[in-house]
């Protein structure tokens, strides 16, 4: 049957529920991989029996588990996520201070890579066959294989240490805070290093994209009219070429954010991936359990996003099967 | 026509021969002390079993490699290969750097946690020369055990009971060691880090723990993802349904945010390192399993079988099995390049392998301090690891022969 575009949405969104649900299972039980439970972490061995006992009482360790799994969901629901161990903070208030700093990042690696991925794949529109069309694929495949955070280390070395172009880390100058170009300044290699490896994975798709449409009769119909290349590229290739492209995007989300796990890392960036690395060295169990919570809630976003962009470009895919 | 393997084969060659000439007192102790043990054995297996020490398996299974590996190159280079053998480049240097690392301690000049000197020896660039110190306890009493146990006795004191020192080639005069010392030059090839420690040394070892775990990893990843396949194709439509949902559920949850998340609440070690990435890697095989499954099933040799009367698993095995087991294959070398990745990012974190133990990932994470002024810490263990990912990707994809 076929779906107008809200429908559609209200669909994709049905299908996410359980999803969360899943999310909030799994990260539920990370918890209790753990042996023994959070006071044995928290707590010094000397600590009297008493007063553990009593510690487990007030964090509802000492209920059944399923107690603690229905508890659990109900207050994520209703965006509680616990306080922050390190912070004395709710969980839910120290990651929305830093989500908006990693989308920024994010945001900007997939603009780079969309740019970079498009141009590195449109030569095979003329160089299809030849030789040199060979060596670009191998180096694509090349860039798309080097680990993302040695790449960042060598821009880091280069640009930063050497050549002194980019500041090495932070988001922002300590006497600049808020300079928009100065944000700039900062984002450029995290991004680029976030954005190489993917770009070269997109191109790789974006090419057999282009290499399928390129062989449709429209295009064959185009060229005998004797419309100029660049028209035929522009208005008849591309539009059709760019649906795996956004639903490569959506993929790239997961991509994207495990990227930031390290590159945040490597450049002090302050966001989600920092936060991560910051609260495992801490020992930070709730904090740590709304991160990989929120990581996974906005990945399932991106993805939804994307869908529902391919749905409004393309009407075919709101098609149910 | 010419040998096409030849020139990557002779320099795999000249590098062996130099290795086996610049090392044979190590690769000749391992030798003899594995022939001696092994002659013990036969002779007196009560004693034999008590002189042995479990440092020295590792000298044994690295001389054994080391002789197996040195005879099939002389032979690809005598045998004239058909097409099917050529050698190409991405596959060499998998094979070299695997051969290397199983014979770590033959490849590496000096044991990777050998610190140096660290006035002299400290950072120093890469291809600086440098002086090896080795002493070996002195024998503490002359064994009177026949010349087997006595040549068994020498063979394995050379290999366990002794202490390296390394240090600048200029500070060589100022040496001095108890018992036994033998002096020789060394090649600090990748420089040396922050404690003096040969680089080059500890990326040879790194490989080997970088490529178990990788391996391991792997394996497990494909022996998950192929049962989840394999059960959601041929299960029924409920298994299949739920399976199938379990395996969206873990593709949406990005999955170095689920090793790392996970190994904070694991205590830390090597085996859970493997198991979190054994168990975030297994969805993209199984989805590929799953669907190879469903094609299969509707050919015309399974409904045969099925008619024929066939058990299921029976099908399973002789019908479907043969038929997945190349695109396993494929998977597999794809997820060996995830899993050694994934450890790599996880070490450079800090959550992996723990320092001093070497590998990929901490190697580069420990030269992050040292990006201003020791290139060489992050330019050589990166590239080493980049070389390796991206052999693997060129290989498999040659082996699908289409994009991934």
């Amino acid at each position: 049957m076929f779906n107008s575009l809200p429908t559609y949405i209200l669909r994709r969104l049905g299908e996410i529920l359980p999803l969360l649900f899943g999310l909030l299972t799994v990260v539920f039980f990370l918890a209790r991989l753990m042996p023994g439970d959070a006071t044995d972490a928290l707590i010094s061995p000397t600590i009297p029996a008493s007063v553990r006992e009593q510690l487990r009482e007030q964090f509802g360790l000492d209920r059944p588990l399923v107690d603690q799994y229905v508890s659990w969901i109900r207050s994520a629901l209703r965006g509680d996520l616990g306080v922050s161990f390190t912070r004395a903070e709710p969980v839910t208030t120290v990651i929305a201070g830093v989500l908006p700093n990693t989308l920024v990042l994010g945001g900007a690696a997939l603009l780079i890579e969309v740019v970079l991925g498009v141009l590195l794949a449109l030569p095979v529109l003329w160089l299809h066959g030849t030789r040199r069309e060979q060596l670009l694929s191998r180096l694509l495949l090349g860039v798309y294989a080097i680990p993302s955070f040695w790449i960042g280390m060598i821009l880091l070395m280069v640009f930063s240490y050497w050549l002194g172009w980019f500041p090495s880390s932070q988001m922002y100058s300590s006497d600049q805070y808020g300079s928009f170009s100065n944000l700039i300044a900062h984002l450029v290699l995290p991004a680029l290093t976030i954005a190489i490896p993917a770009a070269a994975a997109l191109a790789r798709y974006m090419r057999s994209s282009l290499q399928n449409v390129q062989r449709q009769e429209f295009v064959l119909f185009a060229r005998s009219l004797g419309l100029p290349r660049t028209k035929i590229v522009r208005s008849y290739i591309l539009p059709n070429a760019a649906s795996p492209l956004i639903a490569l995007a959506g993929v790239e989300f997961g991509v994207l954010m495990t990227g930031v796990l390290v590159t945040e890392t490597l450049y002090s960036w302050p966001g989600m991936g920092q936060l991560t690395v910051h609260a495992i060295f801490a020992r930070d169990y709730p904090l740590i359990m709304g991160c990989v919570l929120v990581a996974g809630v906005v990945v399932a976003i991106g993805n939804l996003a994307a869908d529902v962009a391919n749905a409004i470009l393309d009407p075919r895919l709101r098609f149910t099967r | 026509m010419t040998r096409a393997s030849s020139p990557i084969a002779l320099i795999g060659l000249a590098i062996y021969l130099l290795l086996t000439f610049m090392r044979y007192e190590v690769i000749g102790a391992s030798l003899i002390s594995m022939a001696t043990w092994g002659a013990m054995l036969l002779v007196d297996p009560f004693s034999a079993g008590e002189k042995w020490q479990f440092e020295l398996v590792e000298y044994w299974i690295a001389a054994v490699i080391w002789v197996a590996g040195g005879l099939h190159l002389v032979r690809s280079l005598v045998r004239r290969p058909n097409g099917r053998q050529r050698l190409r480049t991405a596959e060499a240097l998998l094979i070299g750097i695997g051969f290397a690392a199983l014979t770590a301690p033959f490849v590496a000049p000096v044991s990777p946690v050998v610190q140096g000197d660290l006035l002299t020896t400290r950072l120093l660039p890469p291809v600086s020369f440098g002086i090896c110190i080795t002493t070996t306890e002195p024998l503490d009493t002359l064994h009177s055990g026949g010349w087997i146990a006595d040549a068994f006795a020498a063979s394995s004191r050379i290999l366990v009971h002794r202490s390296e020192k390394v240090f600048a080639r200029a500070d060589g005069s100022s040496l001095h060691g108890e018992g036994h010392s033998i002096a020789r030059p060394i090649v600090f090839l990748f420089g040396t880090d922050d404690s003096g420690r040969d680089v080059f040394s500890r990326v040879i070892f790194g490989a080997r723990v970088s490529m178990a775990i990788g391996l391991a990893a792997a394996l497990g990843s494909v022996l998950i993802g192929a049962s989840m396949g394999f059960a959601a194709g041929l299960g029924g439509r409920v298994l299949d349904t739920i399976l199938m949902r379990f395996t969206d559920l873990m593709l949406s949850i990005p999955s170095l945010f689920l090793v790392v998340g996970a190994l904070a609440f694991l205590p830390s070690s090597l085996v859970t390192v493997i198991l979190m990435l054994a168990w975030t890697g297994w969805m993209g095989i199984a989805r590929l399993v799953r669907a190879e499954v469903l094609r299969l099933r509707e050919q015309e040799f399974v409904l045969a079988a099925r008619l024929l009367g066939h058990s299921s698993l029976r099908i399973l095995f002789r019908h479907i099995v043969p038929h997945v087991k190349d695109l396993l294959l494929t998977a597999a070398m794809l997820q060996f390049a995830g899993a050694v990745l994934a450890e790599a990012s996880l070490s450079f974190l800090g959550l992996g392998v723990q320092p001093p133990t070497p590998s990929w990932g901490n190697l580069l994470g420990q030269a992050l301090a040292y990006i201003r002024n020791g290139w060489w810490l992050s330019i050589f263990p990166g590239g080493v690891l980049a070389a390796v990912l991206i052999a693997l990707f060129h290989v498999a994809e040659r082996r699908t022969g289409a994009s991934l």
